[in-house]
């Protein structure tokens, strides 16, 4: 493919899928900047490699895959980082950590008016592969075959964490807000 | 099956990703225990919840930056030295170029058994002549001056 038929077909390509790439990259991430750097780096590597792309599967799923291994190799990285302690599991939620900024910027309390912070809250808290497994089950709604060819592992690790992952985020909303949501899973 | 092996499995039972059998035996015992039913009952509703979150839109302007941004993709990348190795080969060609120089000072000048092992250019220089000639650096493919007569041959 001449290099301006394949810069164009990637252009239309990205016009029908970067709203939904958006979306998972701001719940894995939990800020806009993050999320618009995160779907700026896939985009780019997707189309360094445009030319691996299977035309027999979907678009998103690549992409799906893409972002992801970037998520959580810049997730690893950001950990080797991290001090001993905050390797510990959360002592309420029992949760992974992830490294969080002290002072929430504007923009993300910003954020945080325009989601819901609990819910947001909770994933930060998952380790990224959790968060990963969750959200393409729960939010895209792949099904767990998909998701382990997204994330290049076993259908019994991707159903391992889900189930891990929803159990980590039903304890820590009932632990942070009993009465919201111990009375919503109740109902 | 017993409560431990059910609860393992609630997760894939509410998103159908279990064998028929294995679906029809979760099934089976969540009729009959109250505590595993709750258990199942929480986590539907967290995945209701995520389920329920709202789309988000994209900020303005954002597909426009990354159509600008697929051109850094257009060019080559650039050649990664980890920063370890660069310290190294800049630090052994500095010791080599060093190297070089003190051997063309300290070199002792030879006696030509005969003029004629002389190149032409050494001929002038023997014969007084103070010229510079220009000398291929081993380092690299640029030419660089260098004077045959530095002062030290020959004194």
């Amino acid at each position: 493919m001449v290099a301006g038929a394949r810069r164009e077909l990637f252009e239309s390509l990205l016009e029908q899928t970067h709203q939904q790439l958006f979306h998972l990259a701001l719940r894995l991430t939990g800020r806009r900047a993050d999320a618009e750097d995160l779907v700026q780096e896939s985009f780019v590597r997707a189309y360094r490699f445009f030319h691996r792309f299977d035309e027999s599967l979907p678009f998103s799923s690549w992409l799906y895959r893409i972002m992801t291994n970037a998520y959580i190799d810049e997730m690893r990285r950001r950990g080797r980082l991290k001090t001993s302690s905050l390797d510990e599991p959360h002592p309420e939620t029992g949760a992974g950590w992830d490294v969080r900024d002290s002072n929430p910027s504007p923009e993300a309390v910003v954020l945080s008016h325009e989601m819901d912070a609990d819910i947001q809250e909770a994933l930060n808290r998952m380790t990224p592969e959790f968060r990963v497994a969750v959200l393409l089950a729960d939010m895209q709604g792949l099904s767990y075959e998909e998701i382990s060819e997204v994330m290049n592992t076993s259908v019994g690790t991707v159903r391992s964490r889900i189930h891990r992952g929803r159990k980590q985020l039903k304890k820590y909303l009932s632990a942070v807000n009993p009465e919201r949501y111990d009375r919503m899973l109740e109902s | 099956m017993n409560c431990a092996s059910v609860r393992n499995l609630l997760s894939a039972y509410l998103d159908s990703e279990l064998p028929g059998s294995e679906m029809q035996q979760v099934r089976a015992h969540l009729e009959e225990c109250p505590t595993c039913r709750a258990e199942c009952d929480d986590l539907r509703e967290v995945k209701s919840l995520l389920r329920g979150l709202p789309p988000c839109c994209a900020p303005n302007g954002m597909e426009e930056r990354l159509k600008a941004a697929l051109s850094q993709a257009e060019r080559p990348l650039p050649l990664r030295v980890e920063p370890s190795v660069a310290t190294g080969l800049t630090l052994a060609a500095a010791a080599a170029l060093a190297g070089f120089f003190v051997y063309t000072l300290i070199k002792p000048p030879t006696e030509p058994a005969m003029a004629g092992e002389y190149p032409p250019s050494m001929h002038r220089q023997i014969d007084g002549t103070r010229d510079f000639e220009r000398a291929r650096s081993p380092f690299s493919s640029h030419t660089i001056p260098v004077s045959l007569d530095d002062g030290h041959s020959g004194r």
